[in-house]
């Protein structure tokens, strides 16, 4: 009887890890594109993002709207010429760490591992892959990443006349902090 | 006599010019003055995105509304604060992103605030909010 229970016990718990989800519903998205005429910059702070440990899936979700520029009218152009975020409201990564063991969330320290999956962007998927850092300090997992991509990938055309000041290449930075749930 | 000609253009286009870099410099203007769009209550807002979201992002995308309700959760990260406003559902709320950080806003706070739309995830999303 007592064994049984025991094996009830650990049931219950095996359960418990197998539904560990952690998100975040303010998780930061920013990006970076350097010309030697301009720098343009814009950040969101409202990306959600929700990752299951044990398999190691993870997905993330923006809104475009929600990108904030320093110059008013940079973010209307970033929004109705490039972006066209009337149609193409959000942005999107489905994916997973390549190596999801490799992540102890029961001991502190740094975690540098590697995330596969598919990024949506203006209605274009692209394949990805790339490096992520995962801090862990107890009951907090800081995770970060930083990806190049290429504006003709995602179909955003650059009209010529400004193709000098908007880089081809953008850099994608990702911050969160996810809580651990007890 | 052409003198002055060349000097009023040459005047007219550093005039031009002027207003045409200002107006690409300027940064955003507060929510403060500008004007209401739209005046919701956090479930009719939340229901017009879980219904038809495409029509909903047609109307909202963009616009100032303004919602009442009930403060069930404030957030801060990355130096902003989110405002949580019950929508009567479990999982969804109407989020506010503050445009500044120092307002005083506390769990369970009945208040109104308007924001910017910028659409619907799990839950509405509306950014440089400022509380009214």
């Amino acid at each position: 009887m007592k064994f049984y229970f025991f094996l009830f016990l650990m049931f219950l718990t095996s359960i418990e890890l197998d539904a560990q989800k952690l998100f975040s519903k303010t998780a930061q998205i920013s990006f970076f594109s350097s010309t030697p005429i301009e720098d343009i910059e814009a950040i969101s702070n409202t990306a959600n993002t929700v990752w299951d440990v044990e398999s190691g899936k993870m997905q993330w979700a923006v809104l475009i709207k929600s990108f904030e520029f320093e110059k008013a009218l940079m973010q209307e152009h970033f929004n109705e010429n490039y972006m066209e975020s009337s149609s193409f409201p959000k942005a999107t990564f489905k994916g997973a760490l390549v190596n999801p063991s490799q992540l102890n969330l029961d001991k502190n320290g740094n975690y540098e591992v590697d995330l596969k999956g598919k990024l949506t962007i203006h209605g274009e998927t692209q394949d990805i892959q790339c490096k992520a850092l995962f801090v862990v300090e107890g009951k907090r997992v800081n995770a970060s990443s930083s990806l190049v991509v290429l504006v003709e990938d995602f179909g955003i055309e650059i009209p010529s006349i400004v193709r000098e000041n908007i880089a081809k290449e953008i850099t994608i930075n990702v911050k969160v902090d996810y809580a651990i749930l007890d | 006599m052409r003198k002055p000609v060349v000097y009023i253009s040459l005047l007219l286009a550093l005039i031009i010019g002027y207003f045409a870099w200002t107006n690409a410099m300027a940064p955003h203007a507060s929510l403060a003055k500008s004007p209401i769009d739209f005046v919701l209550s956090p479930e009719e807002l939340l229901l017009a995105f879980e219904e038809d979201e495409e029509t909903a992002n047609k109307k909202y995308l963009d616009k100032v509304i303004e919602v009442s309700g009930k403060v069930v959760k404030t957030e801060e990260s990355n130096g902003k604060t989110s405002i949580y406003l019950d929508a009567n559902n479990p999982l969804s709320n109407i989020i506010f992103q503050l445009e500044k950080s120092e307002e005083e806003i506390k769990l369970g706070d009945q208040i109104k605030l308007k924001g910017i739309c910028t659409g619907y995830l799990l839950d509405v999303i509306l950014v440089r909010a400022i509380k009214i």
